[in-house]
């Protein structure tokens, strides 16, 4: 029996003739929190869109739920991965309760329209990242990180298993950072559903703070993962940015700094 | 304005337009003509001239927002119109041809039609090389096409006698006077709104980034395609019955956007309303003002909708 949401077989990806990984047998089980780290444009956004199967790899499999990823459709893959990207953009005007209330759009039929619940569930969700009283707010007055924020409620409002995160983090103020991580956290270690996160970070403390599992990315295909207990070290770290780490004792276990 | 209020009253506005546009006109009739046995005359000018070109107007406005709106998610640029890519190019080159070589109305109507569709698979088939089909290839793979027809237009104008000329310039400028019977037209609007409706919320979600739709559960080339080939249709259906009337397929969609309008749900059969009835109103404006006579209703599109937008730009800018 596989209880794993997700997993890759022999998994390998390209991008513009550059290794991201070859042959990456990683399985993703209910429960478990992954980070993704590696240095800037080493592809850790184009390993993320694979998984969301919003791109095809070059080889290999992945399968979500025991179902071939590639050969389901985009509705149902989207009511069970849920993806938050680098950057949303606004070429049109929309509310901020519109763009929230488009979490629910893979939950919807064709002709259907929002009911009480989906406004429940958004309302619930922009109360939870703290957007409470924005809903006719048009979404490009907002701040960057305002914006982070609705876009993790939207997130949160499309209710899927497995959540895939590009630098959740990007904009937002310490408070936030840890506050919202948190929320995530909550809904995938809930042990009445079956959930769990991928997300890529820039901030190896929120990494070891946040992830039980890291998937580090070291380019030309060289990739280690595995529960972060086992694989994080001053040495694989300071390998993996090209730059001196050095840790230091915190109140709960090691802090890395760049040296 | 409380964005759910526009939908009613649009509803409310076209028959008002409908009615005024078969009141006025280059001789003065009653609408009591209608029930006064007496005033036949009255009465087949109504219905048999004024009517059929009302409802024409109301087709092609129609018809030009909702492909104005559709191509405006499509190409995920708010500039875009129903021309942009060319298919008002190729009808005009197919309708300038007719006129040139003196063929008839009906001559001119057809090889419109045949013009905008060579167009669209010209331009499909161009922009559409080893599956790779984005909207940036695709609005520059129109725009240049589109610039080759003007090219062609430009020649057949130079070329052509000048006693020809005053009927292909009305004809570049649109012109609802040699219209075919309305019922195609607005069968054909309806058909595309009915089409459409069902797509509106994935249209939402598309005009907020093909990342984000394809994300949300949207198959992103499959709706790409169905819109630019509705689109297509129904600016080629517009071009056909009026000739290429500027502003209405740009702008309507804006216009609706500033008062607040962002789900297509409402805003797609918003645009239909209010292009109908710009059109109507405009055409009305175009045949009565200077009559006997006529004027291109392209130019009072643009005369009656540049300063309601400017307005509208003006008090909502702040956001935009």
């Amino acid at each position: 029996m596989n209880t794993a949401l997700l997993c890759t077989k022999n998994l390998g990806v390209e991008i513009s003739g550059k290794t991201v990984c070859r042959q990456l047998d990683v399985a993703i089980n209910a429960g478990q929190r992954w980070g993704l780290l590696g240095i800037n444009g080493v592809g850790k956004t184009t390993l993320l869109h694979t998984l969301a199967g919003l791109r095809a790899p070059t080889q290999g499999k992945i399968r979500l739920d025991d179902e071939l990823l590639s050969t389901l459709p985009r509705r149902t893959i989207a009511q069970q991965i849920g993806v938050l990207l680098q950057a949303d953009d606004d070429a049109f005007p929309g509310t901020v309760m519109e763009t929230v209330l488009s979490g629910r759009h893979p939950w919807l039929a064709q002709w259907q329209w929002e009911g009480k619940n989906d406004r429940m569930l958004a309302l619930a969700a922009l109360g939870d990242v703290g957007l409470d009283g924005f809903e006719q707010r048009q979404v490009n007055t907002l701040s960057g990180g305002e914006r982070r924020r609705l876009a993790l409620a939207t997130l949160f409002t499309q209710k899927p298993q497995l959540f895939l995160l590009d630098e959740p983090t990007n904009h937002l103020d310490p408070h936030h950072q840890i506050s919202l991580l948190n929320l995530l956290s909550q809904r995938v270690t809930d042990t009445t559903h079956k959930r769990a996160s991928v997300m890529i970070l820039h901030d190896i403390n929120l990494a070891t703070r946040f992830c039980d599992h890291l998937i580090l990315l070291f380019g030309k295909g060289e990739v280690l993962y595995g529960p972060a207990k086992d694989i994080l070290s001053i040495d694989t770290l300071t390998r993996l940015y090209g730059h001196p780490v050095i840790a230091v004792e915190g109140p709960n276990g090691p802090v890395y700094l760049p040296g | 304005m409380n964005p759910r209020l526009i939908l009613p009253l649009l509803i409310l506005l076209t028959p008002l337009s409908l009615l005024l546009a078969l009141s006025i006109g280059s001789v003065p009739v009653k609408l009591g003509a209608l029930f006064n046995d007496s005033d036949a005359l009255g009465r087949s000018l109504i219905l048999e001239l004024r009517l059929p070109r009302a409802l024409s107007a109301f087709a092609v406005g129609a018809l030009l927002a909702l492909a104005g709106t559709l191509m405006q998610v499509l190409l995920r640029n708010p500039l875009a119109d129903p021309y942009i890519l060319g298919i008002s190019g190729g009808a005009a080159v197919g309708a300038l041809l007719s006129m040139l070589l003196g063929l008839g109305v009906g001559w001119t109507t057809g090889n419109a039609f045949a013009g905008a569709l060579l167009s669209m698979l010209l331009v499909f088939s161009l922009s559409h090389s080893r599956g790779n089909w984005s909207p940036m290839r695709l609005l520059l793979t129109g725009v240049v096409v589109a610039a080759g027809w003007g090219a062609i237009i430009s020649f057949i104008l130079a070329i052509s006698p000048e006693r020809n000329l005053h009927g292909m310039l009305f004809w570049l400028m649109g012109d609802l006077s040699h219209a075919p019977p309305p019922l195609w037209g607005l069968f054909i609007t309806g058909m595309g709104l009915l089409f459409c409706l069902p797509f509106a919320r994935d249209l939402n979600i598309l005009a907020r980034g093909e990342l984000t739709a394809a994300a949300l559960g949207v198959s992103v080339q499959r709706l790409r395609l169905m819109l630019y080939v509705v689109a297509s249709l129904l600016t080629a259906t517009a071009v056909t019955i009026a000739g290429s009337i500027g502003f209405v397929g740009l702008v309507i969609p804006h216009l609706l956007r500033l008062l607040g309008l962002s789900d297509h749900r409402r805003l797609l059969p918003a645009a239909v309303l209010t292009g109908g009835c710009l059109l109507v109103l405009a055409d009305t404006v175009a045949r009565s003002a200077l009559a006997p006579q006529q004027l291109p209703v392209g130019v009072i599109t643009a005369l009656l909708g540049v300063p309601v937008f400017l307005y509208l730009l003006h008090r909502r800018g702040s956001h935009l």
